[in-house]
């Protein structure tokens, strides 16, 4: 498989399964407004997988795959999703704090691929249009991030606990390969120094202003980009994959 | 008339599903008809990518131009430049105040820094809290007017 298609799809990947996990809220969530605000941008990231894998699709010298296929017939180890997209929502703390954490990853991450000089393609386009869209969901999670961080003890507190967690799953942003590396000498991909350098900077600031501290474990996951999952992955997959399993080819 | 600009015509009255009264063409959403042949293709500019009414738009472009004898239609959805709130004509931007939604203040002035307080569309006021980023669909956020303390949606600058 070249660079380009893995690298796309482990984009579609992560959009796809932080998607579906964020679209578990819908129904749920704490008031009715934030219900309708976190299911709508589940929908822009499940939109986002969608014209990945339709572009990946394109590029794939498999013949006959689509959007469906890389989403609903590939099993968990074809996921190279980072392992922190596929982590149970918790409480909303722990939601809104890694939409937070992931947002800047995706502007950053996006906007390099934005910049991806290659004259009649489709990507740098769409990437360029994931890096509006980020933004917002980026401005979004950041007051939800400084409401809570500023917000009640407990709030504080769980926010805290939300961090603790999440902390050793944002190291897997900078674990760069082969394929990471090969699109940073195309210059379609952040160098990893400077990613890592520019989502600390962006990311502390805004934690620091809200009293949250960094923590100190130094546990960092790794496996999500070679297939390896949590065990979670493997529920979140049977119920998204089950009606295309159940009755192949099925559509409304 | 030329055969572009009757096309052009039937696609300008599509409405968006998602915001009735107003038509793609208003919106900025329709781009332009491109002819090659007896082939027609009709380029759009998806607002959100993720917009489920792309897809409903896409159909109706179909459908309403087979009703009208064009066979032969793709429609071709553009990225690059990406849609942009600028492109809402000011008739679209007069009928969504009509309809209780704020309009966008343009790229240029929201990159000055003149981003001016959302206006209430019910009773003029400039004064309003802000309730959500995200409201119905992700292009709005909902405030509430300090005056009249009706809630209102506001249109995002994009």
């Amino acid at each position: 498989m070249n660079h380009l298609l893995k690298y796309t799809l482990r984009l579609g990947d992560n959009a796809l399964i932080l998607g579906q996990r964020m679209s578990e809220w819908c129904g749920h969530g704490p008031f009715l407004e934030e219900d309708i605000a976190m299911a709508n941008s589940a929908l822009d990231y499940v939109g986002r997988a969608r014209l990945l894998y339709t572009y990946a699709a394109s590029i794939d010298s498999v013949k006959g795959r689509d959007e469906d296929f890389y989403a609903f017939r590939r099993d968990e180890a074809e996921f190279e999703n980072l392992q922190i997209c596929e982590l149970p929502n918790g409480d909303y703390a722990f939601t809104i704090l890694r939409q937070f954490l992931f947002d800047h990853y995706c502007v950053l991450v996006y906007r390099a691929l934005s910049r991806f000089d290659k004259p009649s393609d489709q990507l740098p386009g769409l990437a360029a249009k994931i890096v509006k869209e980020s933004s917002f969901h980026l401005a979004r999670s950041t007051k939800w991030v400084q409401r809570l961080g500023l917000g009640t003890i407990e709030s504080n507190l769980r926010m805290k606990r939300a961090l603790e967690e999440l902390w050793g799953y944002t190291r897997e942003f900078f674990d760069y390969d082969e394929t990471d590396r090969s699109m940073v000498s195309i210059g379609a991909c952040p160098e990893k120094e400077k990613l890592r350098f520019d989502w600390s900077n962006l990311v502390e600031k805004v934690l620091f202003d809200v009293s949250l501290k960094l923590p100190e474990s130094k546990w960092e996951a790794n496996g999500g980009r070679q297939g390896v999952h949590t065990e979670h992955m493997g529920k979140l997959l049977a119920e998204m994959q089950v009606l295309q399993r159940r009755y192949p080819s099925l559509s409304w | 008339m030329s055969l572009e600009q009757k096309i052009s015509r039937i696609v300008s009255q599509i409405v968006d599903p998602e915001i009735p009264y107003l038509t793609i063409k208003e919106l900025g959403i329709f781009r332009e008809v491109q002819q090659e042949g007896p082939h027609i293709t009709v380029v759009i500019a998806p607002t959100y990518l993720a917009c489920p009414a792309t897809d409903a738009i896409e159909e109706e472009i179909i459908s309403k131009l087979k009703d009208e004898g064009f066979c032969k239609v793709d429609v071709l959805r553009q990225f690059k430049p990406s849609w942009t709130t600028d492109w809402i004509t000011k008739d679209g931007r007069e009928k969504m105040r009509r309809f209780g939604v704020n309009p966008p203040e343009t790229t240029l002035e929201s990159k000055c820094g003149l981003k001016q307080e959302p206006i209430c569309p019910k009773c003029g006021a400039c004064e309003s809290e802000s309730l959500n980023e995200v409201s119905g669909t992700v292009c709005k956020s909902l405030f509430r007017c300090l005056a009249c303390c009706e809630t209102f949606e506001h249109f995002k600058c994009l």
